[in-house]
């Protein structure tokens, strides 16, 4: 489904990422993990054309979509969660994921994804005329995730869902990722939170100073010695 | 303050905060405009009053750059000449009518807003209100050196009123008054429908944050210059009704002080609101009529009232609605009970 080949991203003099190769296939959960600065949200943000590669490609449902502009490659079915949230502080949580389906133009489409996401999120229903920004970073966690579903895309890309939240919300988060690849959304996930991420991923890669280290099973990973040293701080 | 006058005052604006209540507002300030032009008021107060409601129709031009996309316009005084000299070239030299070069003016002003817009595409922030500052100064340079065409530094007097089918609308008979008005009110409603469309909510979603809004696969880049080109054409439009309530223009007519002006009237009234133009206008252009006396030092009291606005109230005079709570149904409680209890989250996260 996403096939990244030698990918090359420059941040200015900074070679950010090295030559990356990766492969998503349909209906998979498959997570980055790697520490601060491996390079993972800039491969997120060059998949979502954010940060254009130097060198190297990116295709996508057999299409290429290498540094195409982000807001085309939204509508190719590809949908970010940035990192941080980014919801539209003054906007209510209804605009915002009006917002979300911004490029969908079937009204009964947009009516169902707004039931598809209040199921989803319950919370979400209770306060759709609040403003984002008075949401709990929870709540606006979960909008995020909302909003960028609310296209119906293909493949969600996950940055930090669980950046700054409590743990009981993170389970919560965590369920959820769970419950979205069962409505059939492949999902890649990047996470800081290694041993969250390898419990609910199907596939892991571990991203280190720019490039590949590791890849596998997420069973397989977790088990490894090394990563359960340096990710997982176990001995 | 007693009990019972806090009660009062609470259920006061508990009344105020129902549709009834604003419908009856808007029916009785509707009435009164109609009503104003046969209290016998005299012409100079008409004058300002249509001064008033101009500037009320450019604030709301460019609130939707500033107040809706985000994006500061230093050289908004540049849109008005575009439209002024457009209309007055057209009747005066051509002999058009007045309504038959607003089309003109209109696109003439739709040009200029693209040309201008496409800078937005690479700058933002303080780099874009320098080039909008610098295109405010270019205006008026173009109208000192194309004298063929401007007249040049001599300006043009003598600008006819619009006439329609025979009948004039001058001051006298209070139609300049309700061309005014109808503009006003037209691009009011405009401005109102615009915020709750599709196309409003990208406005503000560029506003409020512009990578997520491309995420969201809003075209930025498209939505920036529509915005410049909405507020060039309605202020525009402004200001080819102000050339014919002035009778004469020339280059300093349209100076930065109006630019000024017309932010100014925005940030008071309080960005993103559509009733803060309304107050913005009323207050910033009766001020300086009221305060003749103190000749050039009102525009240090303009800077005064800007500086303490933006200590005490950034949000403008009139921004009060993201500070009210919000009203819960007891519909919306009850599901919030129900999602707690249903997946053991805590109301309170």
């Amino acid at each position: 489904m996403l096939k990244i080949d030698n990918l090359h991203t420059y941040y200015g003099a900074i070679h950010a990422l090295k030559g990356i190769s990766l492969e998503v296939r349909q209906g998979e959960v498959v997570c980055l993990i790697g520490a601060n600065g491996a390079g993972k949200s800039t491969l997120v943000d060059t998949i979502a054309g954010l940060v254009k590669a130097k060198e190297g490609t990116i295709h996508f449902c057999d299409e290429n979509i290498t540094n195409m502009e982000a807001y085309k490659i939204v509508s190719k079915g590809i949908s970010l969660s940035p990192e941080g949230r980014e919801v539209f502080p003054d906007l209510t949580v209804e605009e915002n994921l009006r917002l979300g389906a911004y490029i969908v133009d079937d009204k009964k489409e947009i009516a169902e994804a707004f039931e598809r996401c209040y199921e989803l999120f319950p919370k979400l229903r209770a306060r759709k005329k609040q403003q984002a920004g008075t949401l709990s970073g929870g709540e606006q966690q979960m909008l995020a995730i909302g909003r960028a579903l609310m296209n119906s895309p293909k493949l969600l890309l996950l940055d930090e869902p669980s950046l700054g939240l409590s743990p009981n919300i993170v389970n919560q988060i965590f369920e959820l990722i769970m419950r979205i690849q069962k409505q059939g959304i492949t999902i890649l996930l990047i996470e800081q939170n290694a041993n969250m991420a390898l419990q609910v991923s199907d596939r892991a890669y571990v991203l280190e100073n720019g490039s590949v280290s590791m890849t596998g099973p997420a069973a397989d990973i977790a088990g490894n010695e090394q990563v359960r040293q340096i990710y997982l701080g176990m001995k | 303050m007693t009990a019972k006058n806090q009660n009062a005052l609470d259920s006061l604006k508990k009344y105020a905060a129902t549709p009834i209540f604003t419908y009856i507002a808007l029916a009785i300030a509707f009435a009164l405009l109609i009503a104003v032009p046969f209290m016998g008021l005299d012409s100079y107060v008409m004058n300002i009053l249509v001064k008033v409601s101009i500037y009320v129709t450019m604030a709301l031009g460019l609130n939707i750059l500033v107040g809706f996309t985000g994006l500061v316009s230093l050289g908004q005084a540049g849109f008005v000449a575009v439209g002024a000299y457009t209309t007055t070239i057209l009747t005066t030299m051509y002999g058009w009518n007045y309504f038959l070069a607003l089309p003109v003016c209109i696109l003439f002003s739709v040009l200029v807003g693209i040309l201008i817009g496409l800078p937005s595409l690479r700058l933002t922030g303080t780099y874009l209100s320098i080039i909008t500052l610098g295109f405010g100064e270019i205006v008026r340079t173009i109208i000192i050196v194309w004298e063929p065409m401007t007249r040049g530094p001599l300006g043009i007097r003598g600008i006819p009123k619009p006439s329609l089918f025979g009948v004039q609308f001058t001051m006298a008979n209070a139609g300049l008054y309700f061309l005014s008005i109808v503009l006003m009110l037209l691009v009011t409603l405009f401005t109102h429908l615009l915020i709750r469309s599709k196309t409003g909510r990208a406005f503000r979603a560029i506003k409020g944050d512009e990578m997520a809004a491309m995420m969201m696969g809003i075209n930025v880049t498209y939505y920036k210059v529509l915005a410049f080109v909405l507020a060039a054409v309605i202020s525009a439009l402004a200001g080819s009704l102000y050339s014919t309530q002035l009778g004469y223009i020339d280059q300093n007519t349209f100076t930065f002080d109006m630019s000024t002006m017309i932010l100014s009237i925005v940030i008071l009234g309080g960005m993103g609101t559509i009733r803060g133009m309304f107050i913005g206008s009323a207050i910033l252009v009766i001020l300086p009529e009221v305060s003749r006396s103190l000749m050039d030092y009102r525009f240090v009291i303009y800077g005064l009232i800007l500086i303490l606005m933006m200590r005490f109230r950034p949000q403008g005079l009139l921004g009060w609605k993201s500070r009210r709570p919000y009203p819960i149904s007891p519909k919306a409680l009850a599901l919030k009970e129900e999602a707690a209890s249903k997946e053991g989250w805590s109301t309170h996260a």
